[in-house]
């Protein structure tokens, strides 16, 4: 992250700027990407560009102007959503491993099936079927969860994206950026 | 990495219940504990404000990490990755104010410390999530909701000797005296401004920070009752910073 050259010795509050500035570069860079649904590793940086934002502005509530405590509970929520967002990507990925791991055990029991029937595709067909349910591994009911997930995602994401243009219809980060300049 | 438990308890919410470092030189000890009741003033210069934060997030690393290691604390260990990850952010943005030398190695401990906890701390994240899952799930979901519980709660168990083993690492290494001394020392002497001398009198008249590790309810970076003494500038440890003084004289 560039940062102008801080001073250990000058009062904090004239560095204010300096400290906080470069976090909103990044987050306002990160957010491009945030209205398409599938840019799941763009909203994952979003993410981390917010929660450093959010570190920086905690790290110096108590020497804020008054009007940052706001912007921080506004970019506090943001973050939220998107770690929450971020979870249910991991989950999906890990069902999705997991059903992808049962399903490629499915596939050797259809080819010994079928080796040793191949005139008889309906039998495999019905193998597969007995194996899915006589499974240790409910592969049904992990794809209704990881179905669940995936319009869990798209409504969060919605919401994201609306608090999102909240915030900038606001002008967060130019009202934040004045106050921390007039501070100094 | 998941980490959703860090949503809204995110500002080391417990950081009650201190104990000094038994291995801690005495000025350090006093100048780790002064910073836990301290609340950052924006005259300070930068240094010492970064000083006291990083002191406070070590405090609450410290006091967590026993308990991490038993494995019988969730909250523990989210309280530990939180004061490790705010004291990474700290640094990166602020590393220019230590010599790379120190600051590196500091960073690098931090680094391992957290990463030996992450994969605990998801699997107690996915656990709680799949909990709350199953309150609105269908038979067919509950079956698999159960058994992807049972599953991280088995992977969760197996985590724990590595966890373990992180925060031991982390002790044996001497992270908790040297980081302690690090953020003490450098680049201001803070430790100048917790032992009472008749010497070097505290700037503020403010009551001096308690000796004694009172447990506190609320956090204790936003305490507000006991004021700690003003912080100093690495050349006038006995000047109380005003916006009316002039500005610190520059290092050489």
């Amino acid at each position: 992250m560039s940062r102008h050259t801080l001073d250990a010795e000058q009062p904090l509050v004239s560095q204010l700027h300096a400290l906080v500035a470069p976090h909103l570069r990044l987050v306002w860079a990160a957010a491009k990407r945030l209205p398409d649904p599938a840019a799941t590793a763009a909203h994952h940086e979003l993410r981390i560009a917010v929660k450093g934002l959010r570190y920086e502005l905690e790290a110096w509530q108590d020497c804020l102007p008054p009007r940052a405590a706001k912007a921080i509970r506004r970019f506090r929520r943001l973050q939220n959503r998107l770690g929450e967002l971020h979870d249910l990507d991991l989950r999906a990925d890990g069902l999705l491993e997991l059903l992808s791991e049962h399903g490629h055990q499915l596939q050797h029991t259809l080819g010994s099936v079928q080796g040793a029937g191949a005139a008889h595709p309906g039998l495999a067909r019905a193998a597969l079927t007995a194996a899915h349910d006589a499974g240790e591994i409910p592969v049904a009911g992990l794809a209704l969860v990881l179905l669940r997930l995936a319009r869990q995602r798209a409504e969060l994401h919605g919401r994201i994206l609306e608090q999102w243009r909240a915030i900038e219809a606001d002008g967060l980060r130019k009202r934040l950026l004045k106050a921390l300049a007039k501070a100094a | 990495m998941v980490d959703m438990g860090e949503r809204d308890s995110d500002r080391n919410s417990d950081l009650s219940a201190r104990a000094p470092e038994p291995s801690l030189a005495a000025g350090v000890g006093a100048a780790l504990r002064a910073a836990e009741t301290a609340s950052v003033q924006a005259e300070w210069p930068l240094a010492g404000a970064a000083q006291v934060l990083l002191l406070q997030h070590l405090s609450a690393l410290l006091s967590a990490r026993q308990a991490v290691a038993r494995g019988d604390d969730v909250e523990a260990l989210h309280q530990l990755r939180v004061a490790c990850r705010r004291m990474r952010s700290l640094l990166s943005g602020l590393a220019q104010l230590w010599p790379k030398k120190r600051i590196a190695p500091a960073t690098r401990a931090l680094r391992q410390l957290a990463r030996g906890c992450g994969r605990a701390r998801d699997l107690d994240v996915e656990l709680q999530q799949l909990t709350a899952a199953l309150e609105h799930a269908s038979p067919a979901e509950e079956q698999a909701l159960r058994w992807l519980w049972a599953r991280a709660a088995q992977a969760r168990h197996a985590e724990q000797p590595r966890l373990a083993q992180a925060v031991a690492r982390f002790d044996e290494e001497g992270w908790p005296r040297r980081l302690s001394k690090l953020f003490a020392t450098r680049p201001i002497d803070l430790r100048r401004r917790t032992q009472p001398a008749p010497q070097q009198p505290l700037a503020a008249p403010a009551p001096a920070p308690a000796p004694a590790p009172a447990p506190a309810p609320a956090p204790a970076r936003k305490t507000q009752a006991a004021k700690p003494a003003a912080m100093p500038t690495a050349r006038e440890p006995a000047q109380p910073p005003s916006p009316l003084l002039p500005p610190p004289r520059k290092a050489s």
